[in-house]
């Protein structure tokens, strides 16, 4: 028989003693590139073509019994003479492998399967696992643990443990929870917790046990010290074992020229040199680690180290990956929990602040006054709001003049999305002076023509973070050309994170925009009120000339009578010629002040005089729809709800601006009539309108206010009276003298139950062809 | 000229009342009417006079009143009174061929002088 042993990766010959300078001296990368350690994501550390010496690995092709691929001492653990590499598997191993499957009911596709142990003669027991890959069988033997727990021992501790992880309450109580349970599981010397964070970079959040590196807890590791495909790899095979950090990678040997075996599920892979080179330095004999995974992304890790070779078998492996997946679980309830509560708290916040801004009569002006609250709406360490050039700020800020530049700045970018950034100086370079107060900016607009900036600022990230080692992995290059040390130090480096902050979550980013949105809301709604104000100012002036009039005419009468009684009297005086002087005096001074009444009511006619009637075809629809849209602005914070049911879109003869006095005088009232009702009573307001008789139209403005009195009924229409104690009493008088004006007529139903409705008609104009 | 009859038209007694009165006591014979149809209806419109006609008034206004004549040939001069102040009204009366307007509360004197025009 005739084998072709090939050593199938040449990087790990037993023999060289120092793999890594092999290992790069065997890296493609070009002349004068410049050496970066990020090179470890190119090695292929699924495919290493060894295994670790502690146990054996024979690989068949599905279905065969025969063995093509084979690495280990199968001499010094299995008592076989000889190669293993093209013999029937139960002649190295005892028994068939198909034996073996059918027993533990072995399929593809599975993770490695426990098909059993074995007892060689005056040998170590050996475990059996097995698993399918690319049309091959992958059989590892592993010593089993002597005096290995019974399974009930087992259970019991790995009960114990997921019930301590699933009694805490915060992530780092879980962690602790979850490395104390490790190590009480595999004895390792020291049991971390290492959470990936949301730039790749690590922390240890839990540490159980003690080590002579030191502890590391709240330390942070730089992203390069887990390269990406190890992160694939540890997403895909969730426990690592390195039993011996000083053993000798045992390559694998073949029949023939196979493709590189994927080891990726293989507990006895060989592992890459420089992960071996980083765990010496840190005084790390024999090292696992367990994936924890939420859903596909690989949260973190639990680490554990030993400061002497140490085994872990197959049993304690699952129990570990079952321990770091109750651990997953039990983060995914905190992180959703504590976000969700967060979420809430920032969402009251803002609606509590909303609510603030909305009642009062100036969004800037309350702002300001409510600085500390806008500050609180998203966490942050100074708040900057900018409005027309004033400037207001709280907290830690930079400068006036630097918050002014920054809000110009922000500005300048589309104001419908926040701006953000946890490196502003690297951005704006004017930011570098302030970056110890304000690394950190969150930035909204409300308001594209009178801008309203928001800021929220975070100073520099903690001024310095404790590193186990550089995140620049140190090049000795000059010293030794083409050769490259991962870091020969782990004492904790001290690098300080310069012009950094800490990063502006999504919901923080959509916090402010939401509070962006409400206050656009409430400004718009404020712009709109004060319109509202002044424009029913300007139609009561208005209308003033068309009361002006009225009172005319009112007065004038009256005053005629007068003075034709006064000079007729004074006449008939005179022609007696027997009256007494002083009496004729007086009558013709009487006569003399109802002349000068009748001046003054002209000239009062004239400084409000109104422009003419422009009758003109209008809709009906739109007259009220125009009406409503600033008679009701307010209607929703009054808990008041309108319908409006005109008929059809029918035309009347109108002057548009004094018929929409008239809706807006009525809208008004029913509106400040229902104002006054107790919160429970329905606030509903109805306009209609429909034909009546001899071609006109009635429109109908119904409240479910309190009603109208009967003696304030009587003289409603009057002048100068008014039920309401701030009104002028002119609006229904105008009222009424246009809508005469018009032709028309207007009255009013009050109900006994309550509620009001005012009618009022004016001409239907004729539909031209 | 003492022959010819003044008519006063005004939907509210007093003012009739008070005008008659001027009236009487200028020496003119008079006639109130409370509204326009009742002028129209009652008063002799081919008899010579005059008619001091309040140009608002419920039903048939003023202007009305003053068609209504003109339709009828009527001899009677309008003197159209009014405390609106409706200047542009005034001219349309005046353009229909009213002798005069005048604005309430008036001087007596403007008012016997232009009943005086009217009459002569």
């Amino acid at each position: 028989m005739h084998f072709l042993q090939r050593i199938r990766h040449k990087r790990h010959q037993p023999e060289d003693l120092a793999p890594i300078v092999v290992a790069l001296q065997h890296d493609t990368r070009a002349e004068g590139e410049t050496l970066d350690l990020t090179a470890c994501d190119r090695e292929p550390i699924h495919q290493p073509g060894a295994i670790q010496p502690h146990g054996i690995l024979l690989v068949l092709e599905t279905g065969s019994e025969a063995i093509s691929q084979a690495a280990g001492d199968v001499r010094g653990l299995l008592g076989f003479e000889g190669q293993a590499v093209g013999k029937p598997f139960a002649e190295v191993v005892g028994t068939r492998l198909s034996e073996l499957t059918e027993a533990a009911g072995f399929a593809p596709g599975q993770e490695p399967l426990f098909l059993g142990s074995v007892q060689p003669t005056g040998g170590q027991s050996l475990d059996i696992l097995a698993h399918e890959r690319n049309g091959l069988v992958l059989v590892e033997l592993e010593p089993s643990l002597q005096d290995r727990p019974s399974a009930a021992r087992l259970l019991a501790r790995l009960r114990a443990g997921v019930g301590e992880v699933k009694k805490a309450g915060c992530l780092e109580d879980a962690c602790q929870a979850a490395t104390e349970a490790v190590r009480r599981l595999t004895g390792h010397d020291r049991v971390l917790a290492y959470k990936f964070l949301e730039d790749g970079t690590g922390k240890v959040v839990a540490e159980s046990g003690s080590h002579p590196s030191g502890p590391f807890t709240n330390h942070h590791f730089p992203a390069s010290d887990i390269p990406q495909q190890a992160r694939a790899l540890y997403r895909q095979n969730l426990v690592r074992v390195i039993v011996d950090v000083d053993y000798l990678p045992v390559p694998l040997f073949s029949l023939d020229a196979a493709e590189e075996l994927d080891m990726s599920d293989c507990a006895l892979r060989s592992v890459s040199p420089i992960h071996i080179q980083y765990l010496k330095n840190m005084a790390v004999a024999s090292s696992m680690s367990v994936s924890i995974l939420l859903g596909d992304t690989l949260w973190g890790l639990i680490a554990c180290h030993g400061t002497g070779p140490m085994l872990v078998p197959y049993e304690m492996r699952e129990a570990c990956k079952h321990l770091a997946g109750a651990l997953a679980q039990q983060i995914e309830t905190i992180v959703t929990r504590d976000a969700s509560a967060e979420a809430e708290r920032l969402t009251r916040l803002r609606e509590d602040l909303l609510a603030t801004l909305a009642q009062s009569d100036s969004v800037e002006v309350e702002l300001k006054r409510s600085l500390p609250a806008v500050a609180g709406v998203i966490p942050s360490s100074g708040v900057i709001v900018c409005y027309g050039g004033t400037l207001a700020v709280h907290g830690a800020t930079p400068s006036p003049e630097e918050c002014r530049a920054l809000c110009d700045w922000t500005r300048r970018r589309d104001a419908t999305i926040p701006y953000s950034s946890n490196a502003l100086s690297e951005e704006l370079s004017a930011a570098e002076p302030y970056a110890a107060v304000a690394s950190g900016a969150l930035a909204i607009t409300a308001g594209a023509e009178n801008p309203l900036d928001m800021i929220w600022l975070r100073s520099e990230y903690p001024e310095t973070i404790e590193w186990a080692g550089r995140p620049e992995k140190q090049s000795a290059a000059s010293e030794q050309p083409g050769i490259l040390t991962p870091r020969l130090s782990f004492e904790t480096w001290r690098v300080s994170v310069e012009g950094k902050s800490e990063p502006w979550t999504e919901s923080e980013i959509e916090a402010a925009q939401r509070l962006r949105e409400g206050i656009e809301r409430i400004r718009s709604r404020q712009r709109l009120a004060s319109l509202q104000a002044k424009v029913i100012h300007m139609s009561r002036v208005n209308a003033m000339g068309t009361m002006a009039s009225a009172i005319a005419h009112e007065l004038n009468q009256p005053l005629t009578i007068v003075r034709n009684y006064a000079s007729g009297l004074s006449r008939m005086l005179e022609m007696r010629g027997d009256g007494d002087p002083e009496l004729a005096d007086i009558l013709g001074r009487v006569a003399e002040q109802a002349l000068r009444a009748g001046e003054i009511v002209r000239h009062l006619r004239q400084l409000v005089s109104r422009g003419e009637v422009a009758l003109e075809p209008q809709s009906i629809r739109q007259l009220v729809e125009s009406a409503c849209s600033i008679a009701l602005l307010d209607a929703p914070r009054l808990h008041v709800t309108a319908a409006i049911a005109i008929e059809d879109d029918t035309k009347v003869l109108v002057d548009a601006i004094q018929i929409q006095q008239v809706l807006l005088n009525l809208l008004r009232n029913a509106v400040e009539a229902m104002s006054t009702l107790e919160p429970e009573k329905e606030r509903k307001l109805t306009i209609s309108s429909s034909r009546v008789a001899e071609g006109f139209v009635k429109v109908s403005v119904s409240d479910t206010g309190p009603g109208i009195s009967e003696d304030v009924r009587e003289r409603l229409f009057s002048a100068f009276n008014s039920g309401k104690k701030d009104g002028l009493g002119i609006g229904l008088s105008i009222c009424r003298t246009i809508v005469e004006a018009h032709g028309g007529k207007i009255w009013l139903d009050d109900f006994a139950c309550g509620g009001t409705t005012f009618h009022f008609t004016v001409q239907e104009a004729l539909q031209h062809a | 000229m003492r022959d010819k009859l003044v008519h006063i038209v005004d939907d509210e007694e007093e003012v009739c009342q008070s005008t008659a009165f001027v009236m009487r006591i200028a020496g003119f014979p008079c006639r109130s009417w409370p509204s326009g149809d009742a002028f129209l209806a009652g008063a002799d419109l081919q008899a010579p006079g005059c008619v001091i006609l309040d140009l608002r008034m419920p039903g048939i206004d003023g202007l009305a009143v003053q068609k209504t004549l003109t339709q009828r040939e009527s001899t009677l001069k309008v003197i159209m009174v009014s405390g609106h102040g409706d200047l542009s009204v005034a001219r349309v009366a005046i353009d229909a061929g009213a002798s005069d307007f005048i604005e309430k509360p008036y001087d007596e004197k403007l008012l016997i002088a232009t009943v005086e025009k009217a009459l002569a």
